[in-house]
């Protein structure tokens, strides 16, 4: 892959993430969690209490374990990436440098696209910096299972393009969730 | 009328800024390790009060103006560690009412603690405290040191009808240890905390609640104040509930979203220190507070001390995601659930089997999956995708408060703005020792 596609991927990707995350939590807050059944509350109502009440003695640690310095066995730790080398600003910082609005409700997509675009300067060093960093045979392995029959992603996308992309993601294609993986581990978070 | 048995705000939280004058040159500013004399603390405590920190436009926080102004000053006591003996207190008498009060009035300090393990580790930073359960042990073992120190005047004490224990930040924490000590001794107490951390856990903290009585908990804290959210559930705050009618939230001064300025005990004073103040007055700030989790979530993640973690996207996304977790623990029965910060909520979910729960809501489980794609969480298996994604954003949120809170314990109250020079590591039990 060369820079020129990875810098197409690298935008898509992140805003597949970004934008699949609000679409999925703004579905939430308009329709939040149906209420539990008598039957399912019933199994948990002691327990919810004893948890707000909980002694020395039954606390499972083992749940808590990994969120300190300590190290943590691998079983129980979260696999993040490790944090990018450089201190540049990530994709999500440009992106609000750049003058994202975010209101309730399902984000404006074609707005949020408009962002990417005036981002896209200020995101060429982060760029630079994945491409350097990103395991390209993992991402050309994962691009070569994305559908053919759409826009290809290492490329310019129109929004309705990009949006075939979107649902595609949202419907969890197993490789697009990979090719958005690979370049989210290049984010900083933490 | 007047309650002769408590403290007013002005008091208490001029009591609890004056403690820091018994650590050696804070007057100052430029504190170094060692100890106050003893004409000095008299001076800032009753006398006229001036120093590097009203000179730099704080308030003068002298007791002279104030109703308790003919209070005398006994022992101000000190704590020893690796041979070093520093100011950590005193001990204040006076009479109201017909009654004897003294005021215990203890500091913040760093010295017993190393940056390691402030609230790190969250297991290993148990201990018991004898007849309540478990607290942190950074704060206990501070606490045995200072018992020593108050030793000398433990008759005076015993004697009082009413004893005041007073402290800001860690010194916050260990009042409250003072404070349940003497309660379980059968004293009248009253507790006053400015900016406390939160000092027990598994039922420690109702224990000691219990113990001393909800209505002589006086708990102050500014709702930005980073010390004050750490550390996550399964610790708690005595009168940590918002229907306490103690637990004063109070919306933080500085402005400044989740800043270390939010913990100045300077600034806690201009909340609650004037005259006309008095705890209805404050208990009614406290009303004003949006206590929305929702908004604790957006206001922990997005920090102006901290721009480069996280942006408007990924905090309404993140408000959003507490939201529906609040939504899904209130409907499975837990009614604390308002009393919990963003960071107890999935602390909650992960030490229960609330994860699995969630589960069985594919909206939520929907949410779920796309956070752990943008949060770079990569999910290896089916099982427990709910845990591991938890864990994650709560790793990622404890990696911003944890250099905040300490960041702040550093800075807390340096008039000069300098941190305290105090460098001791370890938290080894301290020998005290008492001057005057």
């Amino acid at each position: 892959m060369n820079r020129a596609a990875f810098e197409y991927v690298y935008l898509h990707a992140n805003a597949l993430a970004e934008l699949a995350f609000l679409r999925a939590l703004a579905g939430v807050a308009a329709a939040p969690p149906a209420d539990y059944t008598a039957d399912q509350l019933a199994d948990n109502a002691a327990q919810a209490d004893r948890m707000m009440h909980l002694g020395a003695d039954e606390i499972d640690w083992a749940a808590l374990e990994g969120l300190d310095d300590a190290p943590a066995p691998a079983a129980a730790a979260p696999v993040v990436a490790e944090a990018p080398a450089v201190t540049l600003p990530g994709f999500s910082e440009t992106m609000d440098a750049a003058g994202l609005q975010i209101d309730d409700g399902p984000p404006d997509v074609a707005a949020y696209l408009a962002t990417v675009e005036r981002a896209r300067a200020a995101l060429q060093a982060r760029v630079d910096d994945g491409v350097a960093r990103a395991d390209l045979a993992a991402l050309d392995a994962a691009v070569a299972t994305l559908p053919a029959d759409l826009a290809p992603l290492a490329g310019p996308l129109a929004e309705s393009q990009f949006m075939q992309w979107l649902n595609l993601h949202e419907a969890r294609h197993a490789g697009l969730a990979a090719v958005v993986t690979e370049i989210r581990k290049l984010e900083p978070f933490g | 009328m007047a309650n002769h048995d408590i403290l007013s705000p002005q008091e208490a939280s001029y009591v609890a800024h004056n403690a820091y004058f018994t650590l050696k040159d804070w007057i100052s500013g430029q504190p170094v390790i060692g100890m106050e004399t003893r004409a000095n603390v008299r001076r800032m405590v009753t006398g006229d009060g001036v120093g590097a920190n009203t000179k730099s436009g704080h308030t003068n926080t002298s007791l002279k103006s104030t109703d308790i102004g003919g209070a005398k000053l006994e022992r101000v006591f000190s704590g020893t560690t690796a041979g070093v003996s520093t100011g950590f207190g005193y001990v204040l008498s006076f009479a109201r009412g017909g009654s004897k009060h003294v005021i215990v009035a203890t500091r913040g300090t760093r010295a017993e603690h190393s940056k390691a393990d402030i609230f790190t580790d969250l297991r290993g930073s148990l201990t018991g405290f004898a007849g309540f359960g478990q607290v942190h042990h950074g704060f206990k073992n501070t606490f045995d040191s200072v018992k020593i120190g108050l030793a000398r005047d433990e008759k005076r004490i015993m004697d009082a009808d009413v004893v005041h224990c007073v402290g800001h930040s860690l010194g916050g924490a260990v009042a409250t240890l003072v404070a349940a000590h003497y309660s379980s001794q059968g004293k009248a107490v009253k507790l006053y905390t400015f900016g406390c951390p939160r000092v027990g856990a598994l039922g420690a903290q109702f224990a000691m609640e219990s113990s001393l009585g909800k209505e002589n908990i006086f708990r102050v804290s500014h709702d930005l104040d980073p010390v004050t959210m750490v550390a996550p559930y399964p610790y708690g705050h005595l009168n940590g509930l918002p229907t306490d009618a103690n637990n004063m939230l109070l919306v933080s001064p500085t402005g400044r979203l989740l800043s270390v300025a939010n913990h100045d005990m300077n600034e806690y004073v201009r909340s609650v220190g004037d005259s006309e103040m008095n705890w209805n007055a404050v208990r009614a700030l406290s009303a004003g507070v949006d206590r929305d989790n929702a908004v604790l979530a957006r206001w922990l993640l997005r920090s102006s001390d901290n721009p480069g973690w996280l942006t408007q996207t990924a905090a309404k996304g993140l408000s959003y995601l507490m939201k529906a977790f609040s939504h899904f623990l209130q409907a499975a029965g837990f009614a604390a659930i308002a009393g919990l910060t963003a960071m107890d909520l999935f602390s909650v979910m992960l030490a229960s089997n609330m994860t699995k729960m969630a589960e069985m809501n594919p909206g939520l489980m929907e949410c779920i999956r796309q956070a752990a794609g943008w949060a770079r969480i990569v999910i290896t298996g089916a099982a427990q995708i709910t845990a591991t994604v938890i864990r994650g954003i709560l790793a990622a949120m404890m990696s911003v408060l944890r250099p905040l809170a300490t960041q702040s314990l550093l800075l807390v109250n340096a008039a000069g703005g300098a941190a305290l020079p105090l460098m001791v590591a370890g938290a080894s039990a301290l020998a005290g020792s008492v001057i005057g």
